[in-house]
């Protein structure tokens, strides 16, 4: 059976994920939180402008994009390791390179942009295309047409994808522990991600590829 | 005393680099952010100042330190 991304959508819209009185939602064995959009887009594009001009700015982008590994790590990873995965896309799954996609599809029923493989080869490149992702979204409600990308989670994400499957082993559902993460992050073999294109920046959709940083 | 241009803050960054436990390019941003100069990139086109040195070999032990700790 291939990935259906339309089931996996109706599925986790059905799940109801809605905040409980602390904002927080306990699903896929996390607990996720809910928040204004732009609450995080704020936070971290203020650290962004706030570094510009001082010769820092790869600095803040390299924590910034670290934020979206962390996520990586801990939410795909979590959900790839929960009941609802097992119950929803689990049955899909006929290939490896299906957890990606089955990750793809429960990215979008979250609302996060529009995320669509474009090339995905086997444990070498990833290539993401997301359109109205909510990071870039934001930044140009907020700013000007940016002269670098600003989809510093997103890129995170994508890197942290293949991490997940290629550096380490997500389908053997191991411990999501601080020493796994810097198996995974820090190995010779670990994935990094960049923007070939970014709405922040005038086009009109992010693409982002990831590879093996060099 | 004439202070070689930047040697002392070169070896931090190669400290950091070398001990990191870490991502090493993650703990060399948080290093050059927490003391506020670009020391991985252009440590040797930055004076060895007192204050710089000091500062930035206490930022690197605090960050190699959290690392090799992780109940720090």
């Amino acid at each position: 059976m291939a990935i259906d991304e339309r089931a996996i959508v109706d599925a986790v819209a059905g799940l109801e994920l809605r905040g409980n009185e602390e904002g927080l939602i306990p699903a896929f064995g996390l607990h996720l939180t809910t928040h204004f959009a732009n609450y995080y887009n704020r936070s971290s594009f203020a650290v962004a402008r706030a570094l510009e001009g001082s010769g820092l700015e790869e600095d803040a982008r390299t924590l910034l994009v670290e934020a979206g590994h962390v996520c990586a790590f801990n939410t795909f990873g979590g959900i790839m390791r929960s009941a609802e995965w097992d119950a929803v896309v689990a049955p899909m799954i006929s290939s490896r390179e299906d957890w990606i996609r089955g990750m793809v599809a429960v990215i979008n029923a979250f609302g996060w942009g529009r995320w669509t493989i474009r090339e995905l080869i086997p444990d070498e490149r990833l290539c993401i295309e997301i359109e109205n992702g909510y990071e870039c979204a934001g930044w140009l409600k907020d700013y000007p047409v940016s002269h670098t990308p600003r989809c510093y989670l997103a890129a995170g994400g994508v890197a942290g994808l293949m991490n997940l499957l290629y550096v380490g082993d997500i389908t053997l559902r191991p411990t999501l522990s601080d020493a796994y993460y810097s198996e995974l992050f820090r190995d010779a073999r670990s994935f990094g991600a960049r923007a070939t294109s970014c709405l922040a920046c005038g086009d009109d959709r992010c693409v982002l590829v990831a590879t093996r940083q060099p | 005393m004439v202070s070689v241009m930047g040697a002392r803050l070169q070896a931090i960054v190669d400290r950091v680099r070398r001990e990191s436990r870490g991502v090493v390019n993650v703990d060399l941003a948080r290093l050059n952010l927490r003391v506020g100069q670009p020391l991985s990139r252009a440590a040797m086109e930055i004076p060895d100042t007192h204050e710089l040195v000091a500062k930035a070999e206490a930022v690197a032990n605090e960050i190699l330190g959290a690392a090799q700790d992780p109940n720090k």
